[in-house]
């Protein structure tokens, strides 16, 4: 099929990472594209209802068709509705935004939200991909996998050469969540604190994790918090049902070999 | 940049009409395809839908799936959106704001009716309406700017407080007692007891609408309101349609019941993959 489409998608793709709506120049100088070859992307695009503009400027964000299409894929996930009312009743214990997590291939995608009390939060938004071995969510989820997927998602990072080199070190920190139940993640803006995240496991390993957004715990002694066990509780309750109902915990690309679903 | 706000916007209106990027639209119109409630599409199936022949189509598939827009699906024959669509994290799409998202559908609503339609959201232990459109003429007028309506106090309310789980509804009920200190304000449901509001609550929930007509005045208006739930069962809000009772009677209510309830489909089915807000009821 023509290159132009491919572009086109390109250009759909570098509006949808951008942090702030990027303009037909930025765009270009990203994908190292003329600006005339921009425009036709965008006006493609634009076409189709895949992006708008900006606030009635030159710049892009995604449009209305590109928002149904991710609605429509997100309804596949039966676990976002599962998880729903636990993620607010955390949101609630916790005061911060509790975040559902799903793992695909070897990413994480956090897919569903509630939003917590506290009025400064620094959540990523919905779609926000990383790989598992980075952030809390994540690396709890990989902490949970069977041994021979754990081998596998390493030697799939070494291909990638983003993962630590230390092996080691690495083995030890999946070790330390399966000991402690959770991964913690440190935050930047509150030193010492830390947002953590729970494991959900359906049949063989882990599927999604639950994450609390906040510096929810004391890095120096993580296991003090005062709300973690009724946390924990609240986790362990979706955990039961995870058990006895795993087709609510199945994805839509759980059939796909994860080497070869490629995200970032 | 308003120098580049012009090109772009000069460009699209003068050159678009002789240059169509038609390879590029045919593949975003099969990527749209599937943006319906089918979870799978065959390429013949899609040629059909989007006339064009199943050799374009399946170009269109193979583009999409080399990027991951799409996958085949376990069945290995058919096609399904890909995960890469999942990682189109925009910024504003993901910000579920009631008010933006009801409001085409007030829109509609109006226009389809030509009667008065609100929006309603609990705040604390009330109701507050937070949109509305009014109509002209004799109509339902919209309250004061937000003015804060206790949840056992009309039945708009009560539609609201129906979607709460009942352990919220019997803590909202004794820390709102009496339930008559609100009488004067709000007459069309005074004297009511907590019997009288669970037995509303109940027809509610039966329904999944509610209809009702203002006792308190002869020439009052007519009202029917259907609530906006997310995937748990926690309301969104409410949104309600209300005109004079001879215009908007029980019998047009009814005619009008099947093309509101098709406005309000999609609404529906986009509230049920967000979490409501939290609401807060003292003692639950």
């Amino acid at each position: 099929m023509s290159s132009s489409a491919r572009r086109a998608l390109r250009i759909l793709e570098t509006i949808g990472a951008a942090e702030q709506p990027p303009g037909a120049t930025e765009i270009g100088r990203a994908l190292g594209l003329s600006a005339g070859t921009v425009f036709r992307g965008l006006d493609a695009l634009e076409r189709a209802g895949c992006v708008a503009r900006y606030q009635s400027s030159a710049k892009f964000v995604l449009g209305k068709s590109v928002a149904a299409l991710r609605q429509s894929l997100l309804a596949r996930f039966p676990i976002r509705e599962v998880c729903a009312p636990y993620l607010r009743q955390l949101a609630f214990a916790s005061r911060e935004t509790a975040a559902l997590t799903v793992r695909l291939g070897w990413y994480g995608v956090r897919i569903a939200a509630a939003p917590g009390t506290n009025e400064v939060t620094s959540s990523p938004p919905l779609g926000a991909v990383r790989p598992l071995h980075e952030g809390c969510a994540g690396r709890a989820i990989l902490a949970h996998l069977a041994p021979d997927s754990i081998e596998a998602f390493a030697a799939w990072a070494r291909r990638r050469d983003a993962h630590a080199s230390d092996a080691r070190s690495f083995a030890r920190d999946l070790a330390d969540i399966r000991k402690c139940g959770f991964a913690a993640e440190a935050t930047p803006f509150a030193r010492g604190r830390a947002a953590i995240a729970f494991p959900l496991c359906a049949g063989v390993g882990a599927v999604a994790a639950i994450a609390l957004e906040g510096p929810v715990i004391d890095l120096g002694r993580p296991a003090a918090q005062e709300g973690l066990p009724h946390w924990r509780e609240i986790v362990q309750s979706v955990e039961r049902l995870a058990q006895a109902r795993p087709d609510l915990f199945a994805g839509p690309f759980d059939h796909l070999d994860p080497d070869d679903i490629m995200l970032s | 940049m308003p120098v580049l706000s012009t090109n772009v916007g000069q460009r699209s209106q003068t050159v678009a009409p002789r240059y169509r990027n038609q390879a590029a639209q045919r593949v975003l119109a099969v990527l749209a395809a599937f943006a319906g409630p089918e979870r799978s599409l065959g390429v013949t199936e899609l040629a059909v839908r989007l006339g064009m022949n199943k050799n374009m189509a399946h170009r269109a598939l193979t583009t999409l799936a080399a990027d991951g827009f799409v996958t085949r699906d376990a069945s290995g024959s058919r096609y399904q959106l890909g995960y890469r669509v999942l990682a189109l994290a925009g910024g504003d799409d993901d910000e579920f704001d009631i008010r933006a998202l009801c409001r085409p559908a007030l829109e509609e609503l109006h226009a389809l009716t030509g009667e008065s339609v609100f929006l309603s959201i609990i705040v604390g232990t009330s109701r507050v309406n937070v949109d509305w459109i009014e109509a002209r003429g004799r109509r339902v007028s919209a309250s004061q700017r937000g003015r804060s309506v206790p949840l056992h106090c009309t039945k708009m309310s009560r539609a609201l407080l129906a979607c709460l789980a009942d352990r919220e509804i019997a803590a909202y009920l004794a820390s709102a007692a009496p339930l008559t200190r609100y009488d004067a304000i709000f007459p069309e449901t005074a004297d009511a007891s907590a019997q009288d509001v669970l037995d509303d609550i109940a027809r509610i929930r039966r329904d999944g609408f509610v209809t009702w007509r203002n006792p308190q005045q002869q020439y009052g208006a007519n009202y029917v309101a259907f609530p906006l739930l997310d995937g748990a069962g926690r309301p969104h809000g409410l949104i309600t349609v209300g005109g004079p009772f001879e215009r908007f009677g029980p019998a047009r209510v009814a005619a009008l019941m099947a093309p509101m309830r098709a406005i309000l489909q999609p609404l529906e089915a986009h509230c049920r993959h967000a979490v409501a807000a939290p609401v807060f009821v003292a003692g639950s």
